[in-house]
């Protein structure tokens, strides 16, 4: 059985899930690209990657190349955490996909 | 999404969108820098042997210049596969990965046009044409995947493109087909298929060790600030 408490909830928000799942596919992003690719206000995204930034997640660089750039990366925890999160949605699959366990398993059944 | 309401269909689903916004974002190089350096080599050196034989002929016959470079292409694509798969494994990643069927699918129909029109092109002895179609369709084939390419094969593919349409102007100076354009078509094959992907070999690896900073990976506290505030724009 899985309980909603293996769930990371700072992940599981879907806006910094998105976050998070782009963080995943490149070794860095600048912020506009991330704003760019998510279509998220300014103030929204910063808000989320403080969030993960606070949670130990994301990591943060500040560079001068031509202009100031800040780009975003996963740290070790917040890969270890998303390839965490992925797992359990992955068991959660798996137990829907056993009938008899479905049938017994109150806190994945849809409410409402 | 309430985590205690998270039944295996929306998990599935959730699943799924991750996959498909993965795919999207990540960078797949479908042209490795080794193969881009062997392609540059043996390009220099099919455009040097076209040159020698339009010396000692006059003319080039074209289907020997057609057979030349496919001989180039066959060796080039065995070897980038040969790339691929090991990259692939490497990333314990099947070879026709979705990155990879995506990737096929940006470029296969620019290249099957380079071929049908090739084809096409060589019912008449004009080598320049079929060079001026294979650069343009190459460099489309490239730009195609720009949406998941790192910006190296971007760059590529639009100075394929643009070598492609260079090629138009002698047909717009010269009424006629000079014996020159073949040597215009030769410079322009070492310069493009030669000249380009020699660049770009260097410029991937050089990008892949900027790409994959072994510090942000492996020393997070040097990257996680402790004042939140002070590290986002």
């Amino acid at each position: 059985m899985i309980s909603p408490d293996q769930i990371d909830k700072t992940i599981h928000e879907r806006g910094r899930l998105a976050i998070m799942t782009l963080l995943a596919s490149r070794p860095a992003w600048a912020f506009q690209d991330l704003k760019a690719d998510l279509k998220m206000s300014d103030g929204n995204l910063i808000t989320h990657l403080r969030t993960l930034h606070k949670a130990g997640y994301v990591a943060v660089t500040k560079e001068i190349k031509h202009r100031p750039q800040t780009t975003y990366a996963l740290t070790e925890a917040g890969r270890a955490q998303f390839q965490k999160y992925l797992e359990v949605l992955e068991q959660i699959v798996a137990t829907g996909r056993q009938p008899a366990a479905r049938a017994t398993d109150a806190t994945l059944a849809p409410v409402g | 999404m309430d985590p205690d309401r998270l039944s295996p269909e929306h998990a599935q689903a959730q699943l799924q969108a991750i996959r498909h916004l993965m795919a999207r974002a990540t960078h797949y190089r479908a042209l490795s820098a080794p193969t881009a350096l062997v392609a540059g080599l043996l390009s220099v050196f099919a455009a040097y042997l076209c040159w020698r034989t339009a010396e000692s002929t006059l003319l080039l016959p074209p289907m020997m210049f057609v057979w030349l470079w496919l001989v180039v292409l066959v060796i080039v694509w065995v070897l980038n596969a040969y790339f691929l798969w090991e990259s692939a494994r490497q990333r314990r990643e099947p070879l026709f990965s979705p990155s990879f069927r995506l990737a096929m699918s940006s470029f296969l129909p620019p290249l099957v046009t380079g071929g049908v029109l090739t084809w096409w092109v060589l019912q008449t002895p004009d080598i320049l044409a079929i060079v001026l179609v294979w650069n343009v369709c190459y460099g489309l084939a490239l730009l195609g995947t720009q949406a998941y390419a790192p910006r190296s094969l971007y760059v590529l593919g639009w100075a394929f493109l643009l070598t492609g349409l260079l090629l138009t102007l002698p047909y717009a100076l010269v009424p006629y087909y000079a014996v020159w354009f073949e040597r215009i078509a030769t410079i322009a094959m070492a310069v493009s298929f030669g000249g380009y992907h020699l660049a770009y070999a260097v410029i991937a690896w050089r990008s892949t060790a900027e790409l994959f900073p072994r510090d942000a990976a492996r020393s997070p506290k040097r990257y996680h600030a402790s004042s939140v505030g002070d590290d986002l724009p």
